[in-house]
C-alpha cells in the first residue's frame, strides 16, 4: 500500500486533505460539545439550589459579653467562687467581701452628679427656674441652671445627707455666675432647723466664668442625720445689665468619719467581638450585675475607665445615683448613652469597676452571680436555610420596600441541608412592610416579606 | 555544483517552483480553515456561556431600574431594553464576569400595571419577564 501511495504522489495528498478536515471537524465539535457540557453543569447546578429565608429579625442587643479573666480586687478580697460564676445567670456566684479596719476615712455623700441623667437627680428637689440645661456645662453635657429673670426665685437642693457621724463634711462643687449679683446666688446649709447663708456665690467678681468652690465643714452644727445643701437664687433682671443666670455642676459631698470602716472595689476587663459588633454601628453599651449584698444602707456603683482621661468615671451614665441592694438578688444595670467611645477603646476593650459607695462601719458581703457588658445596636439577623443538594454561596441581599430598594454585597456560604444566621449590625429593618431577597451566586433568589 | 547543474538545465527549476508554491497555499489554506475554526467556535463558545440574571425591578418616576447580575461564563453586553415589546432607552452597562450593576431605562409607568420587561445581550441573550408596577 505504501509503494503504491509513493507512486501515487496525489493519493497521499487526498488523505493529508481529509486528515486535516477531520482534526479541525473535530476540534470545532470537541470544543462546542465540551463548552455546552460546561454550561449545562451550570445549569444542573442552577436548577439543584434551593435556598430560603426562613426568619428576618430586628437585632436590638449584642449578647452579653463577660468577664475573660478573673477581677482584680483592689479593696477587699474574694472569698468563694472564681469569674467563670459570673457568666450567666444561674446558681453559681463569686463572692467577695469588704476590706474591714478600725481607721478614719471619707464616705462620698454625693458622687460626683453632673446632672447627666434625670432631673432632678434621685433624692435632690428644686423650685423655680432650677432645670438641667447644655448651653453650659462644666462637666459631661449638662450643668444645673437657673435662667434668672426679674423676680425669678428658686432652690436647688441635695436630699438628706446622714453627717450624724460625721468630723468634717467636704464640700466640692463649680458653680457659673452669668450676672447674678450680691445676695442673687447664694449657698445655703440646712442645720436641722433653719437655713443658713454661709456664701454669697454672686457677689464674686469674674463672671461668666466657671469657679471652684471647695469647702471643709467643721462646724458640728451641721453634724445632723438631715444635714442638706441648697443653692438659693433670687435674681432681679431688670436692674442688671445682663441676664441672671447661675449654673452649678460636678458636685461632691463626703464627710469624715473615725468609725470602723470596710469598703470594696473591683474591676473586670471585657472585650467585645469587633468581628461581629464593629464599632461604628455601636448606639450605646450597657453594663448589667445581678448581685446579692448583705447591707442594705450602703449603695453601690458602676465606673468605666476612661481611655481619653485614663481615669475610672461615671460621667455621662444614664444614672450615677447608684444602687441600693435590697439584701436578695438585685439586678443593677447602667447605660453609658452617647460616651460610650470614651469607655470603649478601639480594641473594644471596656474596663468596669464595681464599687461601694464609700467606708462604712459594716463589713459587707457580695456574691455576683452575673456581670456583662452589651451593644445597643440597630442590626438585623437573617436566617438562611439550604435545603438542596449543594453548598451555596449568596452575594447579594436586597432591603426593599415602598420608598427604598437598598442593596448590599453579602458573601456568605451555606453548606447543604443547614441554617445559617447571617448577622448585620449595620443594617437596620425599615418600618412597616418590607420585602428582604438574597441572590446566590448562580443566579437563584429566596424572598422573604416581613413588617 | 547543485546550482550550476539547474542552472544549465532550466527544466530542473519548474518542479521546485511549483512545490513551493503548492506549499504555500497549502499553509495560506489551513491558517484561513484554521482561523475561521477559531472566529466560529468562539462565537458559539460566548453565547452558550452568556447568562444573566434581573435581581432587582424598582419603579421610580419616569424611569424603570434594573439590578442586573452577569451568573454566566464570559462577559456580556446589554444593547436593548423593551417594556412591553417598545425599545426603550437606557443608560449603558457592560457586566464583566460575576459583576452586577444598574440599568436604568427610561418609562413613564402608571401605577399597579403588568409590564413585561426584556433584556437583550450583544449576542442576542435575552431575558424577560412580568413586573407589577406599585400603586
Amino acid at each position: 500500500m505504501f509503494r503504491r501511495l509513493r507512486r501515487d504522489r496525489r493519493g497521499i495528498s487526498n488523505v493529508i486533505v481529509v486528515v486535516l478536515s477531520l482534526v479541525i471537524i473535530l476540534a470545532i465539535v470537541s470544543n462546542v460539545v465540551l463548552w455546552n457540557y460546561d454550561m449545562n453543569q451550570v445549569d444542573w447546578e442552577k436548577m439543584k439550589e434551593n435556598v430560603t429565608i426562613t426568619n428576618v429579625e430586628s437585632v436590638t442587643h449584642s449578647s452579653w459579653f463577660t468577664a475573660q479573666s478573673e477581677y482584680t480586687v483592689s479593696t477587699g478580697s474574694k472569698t468563694d467562687g472564681t469569674y467563670m460564676d459570673t457568666k450567666v445567670v444561674d446558681g453559681s456566684f463569686e463572692s467577695f467581701i469588704e476590706a474591714g479596719g478600725g481607721v478614719s476615712g471619707n464616705i462620698t455623700l454625693i458622687n460626683a452628679e453632673s446632672f447627666e441623667g434625670s432631673w432632678p437627680p434621685f433624692g435632690w428637689s428644686e423650685t423655680g427656674e432650677w432645670n438641667k440645661e447644655s448651653d453650659q456645662e462644666y462637666d459631661g453635657s449638662y450643668s444645673a441652671d437657673f435662667d434668672g429673670g426679674s423676680g425669678s426665685s428658686g432652690y436647688l437642693t441635695t436630699p438628706d445627707l446622714d453627717c450624724s457621724d460625721a468630723e468634717a463634711i467636704y464640700l466640692d462643687f463649680w458653680y457659673r455666675d452669668d450676672g447674678s449679683e450680691a445676695n442673687e446666688f447664694v449657698l445655703q446649709y440646712y442645720d436641722g432647723n433653719s437655713w443658713d447663708t454661709v456664701y454669697d456665690l454672686g457677689a464674686t467678681w469674674s463672671e461668666h466664668v466657671w469657679r471652684h468652690y471647695q469647702e471643709e465643714v467643721t462646724d458640728s452644727q451641721y453634724f445632723k442625720s438631715n444635714f442638706k445643701i441648697r443653692w438659693a437664687t433670687n435674681t432681679n433682671y431688670y436692674y442688671d445689665f445682663s441676664y441672671d443666670n447661675v449654673y452649678v455642676d460636678l458636685v461632691t459631698t463626703k464627710k469624715s468619719t473615725t468609725v470602723s470602716s470596710s469598703s470594696l472595689e473591683l474591676n473586670g476587663a471585657f472585650t467585645f467581638d469587633l468581628s461581629t459588633y464593629p464599632l461604628e454601628y455601636i448606639q450605646t453599651v450597657e453594663v448589667q450585675l445581678r448581685y446579692r449584698a448583705d447591707d442594705s444602707a450602703e449603695k453601690w456603683y458602676f465606673q468605666a475607665y476612661n481611655w481619653a482621661t485614663s481615669t475610672y468615671s461615671d460621667i455621662g451614665f444614664n444614672s450615677t445615683a447608684g444602687h441600693t441592694p435590697t439584701t436578695g438578688w438585685d439586678y443593677y444595670a447602667v447605660n453609658l448613652t452617647n460616651v460610650w467611645q470614651s469607655y470603649v477603646n478601639d480594641n473594644g476593650i471596656i474596663n468596669v469597676k464595681f464599687v461601694d459607695q464609700g467606708v462604712d462601719s459594716k463589713q459587707t458581703s457580695v456574691d455576683i452571680d452575673f456581670l456583662g457588658v452589651r451593644m445597643k445596636t440597630d442590626g438585623t439577623q437573617f436566617t438562611f436555610e439550604n435545603d438542596g443538594g449543594l453548598t451555596v454561596h449568596l452575594v447579594s441581599l436586597w432591603i426593599n420596600n415602598a420608598t427604598l430598594h437598598q442593596h448590599y454585597n453579602i458573601n456568605v456560604f451555606v453548606n447543604s441541608a443547614e441554617t445559617k444566621t447571617y448577622l448585620r449590625e449595620d443594617i437596620p429593618l425599615p418600618t412597616g412592610s418590607y420585602t428582604v431577597k438574597v441572590v446566590t451566586e448562580r443566579g437563584n433568589m429566596a424572598v422573604y416579606s416581613g413588617s | 555544483m547543485k546550482v550550476r547543474k539547474l542552472s544549465r538545465n532550466r527544466r530542473g527549476v519548474t518542479p521546485v517552483l511549483s512545490s513551493l508554491l503548492l506549499t504555500v497555499i497549502a499553509v495560506a489554506g489551513m491558517s484561513i480553515a484554521i482561523t475561521a475554526t477559531y472566529v466560529i467556535t468562539d462565537q458559539l463558545h460566548d453565547s452558550m456561556g452568556e447568562r444573566l440574571i434581573i435581581e432587582d425591578v424598582w419603579f421610580t418616576p419616569d424611569q424603570v431600574s434594573l439590578y442586573i447580575r452577569n451568573v454566566g461564563k464570559v462577559s456580556v453586553e446589554v444593547v436593548s431594553v423593551y417594556v412591553n415589546r417598545t425599545d426603550q432607552s437606557f443608560t449603558a452597562l457592560e457586566l464583566e464576569e460575576g459583576s452586577h450593576g444598574w440599568l436604568h431605562a427610561s418609562y413613564s409607568w402608571s401605577a399597579d400595571s403588568v409590564y413585561e420587561i426584556k433584556v437583550v445581550t450583544m449576542r442576542g441573550t435575552n431575558v424577560a419577564d412580568y413586573y407589577v408596577s406599585p400603586s
